[in-house]
């Protein structure tokens, strides 16, 4: 598991790639904290590069919409693929944390 | 008459996932799981150690047998281990119609692992857990 981010016109994106379980969960979770989103904005999992998901994995995605939620942020996921987006959907997940294709099907701020 | 039978003792901790994948996917592949179904057997797996790791042994030091066997129907796992009796069949299913501040995290493990192969299994032998993943072969 790799976690990097950057910021996009305004945007916190956070790429994950490689596995998000039990064993790397806890690694994942350690950085989270470290993440500011824009307030009234949203933040970006750009989940392309992610290759396995468990529900250890999903239980940190869940903390980190819970704690961006709470700072006025909401969290979003583009290019979920394979495993990762059956696991998002299966679990419900794709109901509480919106999913898009790739990066720029997210629409712009207040569209 | 069983085509393969194979079991080996791995320690019950997340460490051994990785050589319990490689054993378990292995044998699927030689058995004739197809390829597109390995990822769910994968995650299953994963879900299944991590249970046993969590709520049998909690904590303490343990073992899980694993035994992989494959007749001309069906590909079989069985994790048995020495904890505290745990069935997780019988965890009342996640909630998965809240809200996101309401959401609770707990139950996906299992709820996943059915998901993913045909058939669960778990019945209390003696003092062991054996929990049965089950796939259909083509």
């Amino acid at each position: 598991m790799n976690a990097t981010t950057r910021t996009e016109n305004g945007r916190l994106v956070i790429a994950v790639t490689g596995r998000l379980d039990s064993i790397t969960s806890p690694e994942f979770d350690a950085q989270a904290v470290e993440w500011k989103a824009e307030p009234r904005n949203i933040a970006v999992l750009d989940a392309s590069g992610l290759e396995y998901i468990s529900s250890a994995g999903l239980r940190s995605l869940l903390a980190l919409a819970k704690r961006l939620m709470d700072d006025n942020s909401q969290l979003v996921v583009c290019g979920a693929r394979g495993l990762v987006e059956e696991v998002l959907r299966m679990s419900g997940f794709d109901k509480l944390i919106p999913m898009y294709g790739v990066i720029d099907d997210i629409p712009a701020p207040g569209a | 008459m069983c085509q393969n039978d194979d079991r080996r003792v791995f320690q019950a901790d997340a460490d051994s996932l990785p050589a319990v994948l490689t054993f378990v996917l292995e044998a699927a592949e030689k058995a004739g799981v197809p390829l597109s179904r390995l990822p769910h057997l994968e995650l299953a797996v994963d879900e299944t150690l991590t249970n046993i790791i969590r709520y049998a042994y909690r904590g303490d030091f343990g073992k899980v047998e694993v035994r992989v066997t494959a007749d001309d129907r069906d590909y079989m796992v069985e994790f048995a281990d020495r904890g505290a009796a745990f069935n997780p069949l019988s965890a009342p299913p996640p909630d998965l119609s809240t809200d996101l501040a309401n959401r609770k995290p707990g139950g996906l493990g299992i709820f996943f692992t059915r998901q993913m192969v045909d058939d669960v299994e778990y019945r209390r032998d003696e003092d062991r857990n054996v929990l049965t993943l089950v796939m259909r072969l083509p």
